[in-house]
């Protein structure tokens, strides 16, 4: 099973990339986020059939949520990702909503960007997540 | 062929297809699609499909670009019908399926056309009018005065125009459907080769069931990641490995590291939808899957490994093709 994720090996973050990379690779807390909201969206934007699997993964979002966030980069995007996934499972967000603060976010994205629209991006969506209070605090 | 023979089956049957689709087309572009980025390709392939009714019933001389060859009515129609559905399917509003059914049934579709462009005619006054109604959903124009359709109506109303026009034309809708769904899925695979799916951190070859992956070829993302993982050596990967399995965490049973360098490791294939496709074709498996993922998240917390947790959907219950990617994106 390839690539073996080591911790120990982790390498040193370069740029705002591979912070937010790395990050998600690495440390638990936002990989747990990232997946609980990847998947929630997924559901959400996916089917009709998807919007109950969504609402069925409230308990673990909530319980994720429960936990107090992070500073960094990829703790703010992704818990503000799960955030949102959760609002909309719940009713109180729309998909359009969720689908634009995805795509802002999308790492592959985020990756093409040169280093100064990376920290433009970075700063837009701080923004966002602080207009919208997806702050999961 | 006309709106009322188009089976319910054969309706779900192209309902199905086009999530299953736009699941798997996600891949391929930068961007989420919604109602209206569908609405935006019904333009796109009505230009086709008129390309071809110009060509064909208005003997006009449309260009032709061999290394794009568009000149295949029924396939051209075809790909209307799934930007239509697709409009349904990525709509704001959750869709409920039989609101469409109902309106495929009762959909009005005044005097036939007299021929194949007055049907075009009429397909672009339908495909307009959806346009709009997406654009509206999603905010991008303002509700337009008087009445607007209903959303299920405004879809049908497109459907029965293609049957229509599919009928001038002597095809078989349902059927040229089909055949765009297999090219289709054929373009994905292409499009996603294994050895460069987003987030691939290797190479891996696959003959029959057999998948040889190997280390150290370059990251979609330009990360080494691997470098130094791959530099620890196999005795590394193992240990790696057993920790994997004390965590609870199916690997496939035939999974053998080979010796030597780079890091390669062989194990048999395992087919099914990827998780992405999963979301739409068996969402409550992707529920267990994840929670499953998740456990196995915490409790590699306190160990030196970690997972990609795409990659670990391929040992959950929801068993994806890729055998190797980064994290979710």
């Amino acid at each position: 099973m390839l690539p073996p994720l080591i911790v120990s090996r982790r390498p040193a973050a370069r740029n705002l990339f591979e912070e937010l990379f790395d990050s998600l690779c690495f440390d638990t807390a936002v990989t747990l986020d990232a997946l609980a909201a990847y998947t929630m969206t997924r559901l959400l934007t996916a089917s009709p059939a998807g919007w109950p699997a969504a609402a069925a993964l409230a308990d673990v979002a909530d319980e994720l949520l429960a936990t107090p966030p992070r500073p960094g980069l990829a703790a703010s995007w992704f818990r503000a990702r799960l955030v949102l996934a959760a609002r909309c499972a719940a009713g109180q967000a729309g998909l359009t909503q969720l689908r634009a603060f995805s795509a802002a976010t999308s790492v592959l994205t985020f990756h093409r960007l040169d280093q100064r629209a990376r920290h433009d991006r970075a700063a837009t969506v701080c923004q966002q997540i602080h207009d919208l209070g997806l702050e999961g605090a | 062929m006309n709106a009322v023979d188009l089976a319910p089956a054969q309706l779900d049957a192209m309902l199905a297809d086009t999530r299953r689709l736009r699941a798997a087309f996600a891949g391929t572009a930068d961007r989420d699609w919604d109602a209206a980025t569908a609405a935006t390709e019904l333009a796109v392939q009505l230009g086709h499909l008129a390309q071809c009714v110009r060509r064909d019933d208005l003997n006009e001389p449309v260009p032709v670009d061999e290394q794009r060859p568009i000149t295949d009515a029924g396939d051209e129609l075809a790909d209307v019908v799934l930007a239509a559905l697709s409009v349904w399917t990525l709509s704001a509003a959750p869709p409920r399926d039989p609101e469409l059914h109902r309106a495929l049934r009762t959909v009005a579709t005044g005097s036939p056309p007299a021929d194949g462009p007055a049907a075009l005619l009429r397909l672009v006054s339908a495909s307009g009018a959806l346009a709009e109604i997406a654009m509206v959903e999603n905010g991008l124009r303002h509700r337009p005065g008087g009445a607007v359709p209903p959303l299920p109506d405004a879809v049908a109303a497109v459907l029965a125009t293609c049957l229509t026009l599919a009928c001038i034309r002597h095809l078989d809708l349902a059927g040229e459907f089909a055949r765009m769904v297999r090219d289709a899925d054929g373009f994905i695979t292409r499009a996603q080769p294994a050895s460069a799916q987003p987030g691939e951190f290797s190479t891996h070859e696959r003959t029959g069931s057999q998948v040889r992956k190997r280390l150290g070829a370059d990251h979609l993302t330009g990360r080494d990641l691997p470098v130094p993982a791959g530099s620890a050596g196999s005795e590394h990967l193992l240990r790696y490995l057993d920790t994997l399995r004390h965590a609870g965490i199916r690997l496939p049973a035939d999974l053998a590291v080979a010796p030597g360098t780079p890091l390669t490791v062989t194990y048999t294939w395992l087919d099914g939808p990827t998780l992405a496709e999963a979301t739409s074709t068996a969402p409550a498996t992707v529920v267990t899957s994840v929670r499953e993922i998740i456990s196995w998240l915490r409790t590699l917390d306190d160990t030196d490994a970690r997972i990609d947790t795409n990659l670990a959907t391929s040992a959950s219950p929801t068993v994806r093709r890729r055998s190797s990617t980064c994290c979710p994106r």
